[in-house]
């Protein structure tokens, strides 16, 4: 079995190219994409920790992120397309405020 | 603006070092469980432990998804027609 560090290591350098991505990028899809990327790497920490553990905890807490997380991107590209329906682009630059 | 930038790419970069070298560490890792998770025990503990935040989840997925129906919905003339029941001239 792959040691735990390891998948931890690997879940604090997607937490990292995520944070970085949602920080420098103006495309917001590609944020979107980047806040899901840290978001799974959350979940990969909480499955490692969970094994580690030997605790189920960390499984449902895992299960319950990807569920957010599912409601979060529906919410999330309806947004968007009433956006582009309204603004006819998607660049966060472009929308800056929170009316109408 | 450009020193911003490089201030905000160097302060992400020392972050990501710090955060790898934290969760990493051995000391983290020590002292581990024998007994694996099973599969069963994750259906036990969903459906009695955890039971009404699944239920509470299930709800809020079911909002978020009528949430987005809504924030998409086609107002053009001939959908707004058919919606009530009329032809379109």
């Amino acid at each position: 079995m792959i040691d735990p560090s390891w998948v931890s290591g690997l879940a604090a350098l997607l937490f990292i190219i995520g944070l970085a991505g949602a920080f420098t990028r103006k495309n917001a899809i590609i944020v979107l994409m980047c806040i899901e990327l840290m978001l799974n790497a959350a979940n990969l920490q909480f499955a490692a920790a969970a094994v580690h553990h030997g605790d189920t905890t960390g499984w449902v807490y895992t299960l319950f992120a990807i569920a957010i997380a599912a409601s979060e991107v529906a919410i999330g590209l309806a947004i968007f397309l009433a956006m582009y329906g309204k603004h006819e682009s998607i660049t966060l630059d472009d929308v800056n405020v929170l009316k109408n | 603006m450009k020193f911003l930038s490089l201030m905000t790419r160097m302060g992400l970069l020392a972050l990501g070092f710090i955060l790898i070298a934290t969760v990493s560490a051995d000391a983290v890792w020590q002292e581990a469980s024998d007994d694996a998770p099973t599969t069963s025990k994750l259906a036990d503990d969903l459906l009695n432990e955890w039971g009404l935040p699944l239920l509470a989840l299930g709800i809020l997925m079911a909002v978020a998804m009528i949430g987005a129906a809504y924030l998409v919905r086609d107002e053009r003339m001939e959908n707004l027609l058919w919606e009530f029941g009329g032809e379109e001239e």
